[in-house]
């Protein structure tokens, strides 16, 4: 030992009490031990069916992701079908006429109208896809439903106007139309009153309460942001322009603070500042 | 046969097979071990239980066991670690006394203030048999981190290194807790003497 910490009176003095030793029993034990480990004894014995405890879990694991596989992919085909779904009834609706033919059978029209929404991920119901189920709903419902029916495009417009005023920012999007709402825009005469299409957002408010105006409020957004906004900024312009060139000096006012809302950041030709 | 075999050649030996190597090593250092738990435990009952555990550890480990140390570094070593179990499960301060390094905390002149035991007299402390078993108690009063280096160091034969590699502190600490053990089991015989 360094350092020459040992006392060696100490350690003489220690020696001399170093008689204890452990039971002979306790030997015994331990040298059993000892030679049983030799004999090959396992530690730890598994029961037979433990042996196949890692080969289960191993298949388990593979059925469990492959059912899960099939599953996922299952929905994705079944979200896949279902998506193309309104835009092929919106091909088949025929624009307005359709609507005033399709109340005789307005279960069969809702029906899979129905099915298809089930199916259908949150991401299928967007607004895109709710008009033409707007249409459908509105089809259903009886004429008597529908008191809205003669309102004007002008009294569209007056609403619009009226929501933009309160903070609503109905023309807050520089909205190109939704291709419903543009597609029955196109469909309707440029110069008549675009009763039927607005026949579809007044009928279910009519018919639900005054509520319904709200859930139905962001269709209308489109649809009145549809009329209001044209096609591109140079297009609206010119429109406040032979407003302004027919005497309609309020309309074409509402129209250019309208435009600026929508354009905050265009910069206006010298003739409409 | 085994006679002249080192620890480590005998427990390789008994790795490989041999029962009698084993057994070789076995009464090598049967009595060392027991008295070194016998004296930390103050209880031949736990001692008893701590030793078998031990052994059953060393047989277990037969199948790995490669020379990394000496034998009997490796064999305190495992005592060590069961040592701290029990005191974890049956005295908290001689398991806190392992976790302090520094030992300046005890003052040396503590060794004056030792217990006496109640029944001695100094006629019969004269034998030397008597002032060993008062050494005896003395050494179960030391603190166990002090205690144990004074053990490893006695009945283990063990360097400062082998100690320390075996307690898991650095060879200071070793040290310190040697000298400190000394001082006192000094001081208290020179009391009886």
């Amino acid at each position: 030992m360094s350092d020459n910490l040992r006392d060696d009176d100490l350690t003489r003095l220690y020696r001399e009490t170093a008689d204890a030793v452990p039971p002979a029993a306790l030997d015994r034990i331990i040298l059993e031990a000892a030679r049983a480990g030799l004999a090959g004894k396992p530690e730890r014995r598994r029961a037979g069916w433990q042996h196949w405890t890692a080969p289960v879990a191993a298949f388990a694991t593979i059925v469990l992701t492959v059912t899960l596989t099939l599953l996922v992919q299952q929905e994705h085909e079944q979200i896949e079908q279902a998506l193309p779904a309104p835009a092929q009834e919106k091909a088949a609706t025929p624009p307005l006429p359709s609507t005033l033919s399709i109340p005789a059978q307005p279960a069969a029209v809702a029906g899979p109208r129905r099915a298809d929404s089930a199916i259908a991920p949150p991401a299928a119901r967007a607004p895109e896809a709710a008009v033409p189920e707007q249409k459908l709903k509105e089809a259903a419902a009886p004429a008597e439903l529908r008191p809205f029916a003669a309102e004007s495009k002008e009294a569209v417009k007056a609403e619009a106007r009226q929501r933009s005023e309160a903070g609503v920012g109905v023309l807050s999007a520089p909205a190109a139309p939704p291709p419903a709402a543009e597609a029955e825009l196109r469909a309707a005469p440029a110069a008549k009153p675009a009763a039927a299409p607005f026949r579809y957002q007044a009928a279910p408010a009519a018919a639900d309460g005054v509520d319904n105006r709200a859930k139905t409020a962001p269709l209308r957004k489109q649809v009145s942001g549809a009329l209001e906004a044209p096609h591109s900024p140079e297009a609206w312009l010119d429109e406040i322009r032979q407003l302004r060139k027919q005497g309609r000096e309020k309309e074409a006012q509402d129209a250019l603070e309208a435009f600026r809302r929508a354009y905050p950041d265009y910069r206006l030709p010298e003739d409409l500042r | 046969m085994h006679e002249g075999m080192t620890d480590e050649a005998l427990m390789l030996a008994y790795r490989d097979g041999d029962a009698a190597a084993f057994e070789a090593l076995y009464r090598r250092w049967r009595g060392k071990l027991y008295r070194t738990l016998l004296r930390q435990c103050g209880s031949a009952a736990h001692a008893e239980e701590l030793y078998q555990d031990i052994w059953l550890k060393v047989v277990n480990a037969r199948k790995g066991y490669e020379v990394a140390a000496k034998f009997s570094t490796w064999l305190f070593r495992i005592a060590h670690n069961r040592l701290i179990d029990h005191y974890r499960s049956h005295s908290r301060e001689a398991a806190a006394s392992f976790e302090r390094v520094d030992d300046d905390d005890c003052p040396i002149d503590e060794a004056a203030a030792l217990p006496a035991p109640a029944t001695h007299q100094p006629e019969r402390l004269l034998e030397r048999k008597a002032l060993a078993e008062e050494l005896v108690k003395h050494i179960e009063a030391l603190p166990a981190a002090q205690r144990e280096t004074f053990l490893l160091s006695e009945e283990g034969d063990m360097t400062l290194e082998e100690i320390a590699a075996a307690t898991g502190v650095n060879r200071e600490t070793a040290k310190s807790r040697l000298r400190y053990a000394v001082r006192k089991l000094r001081a208290g015989l020179k009391e009886l003497r």
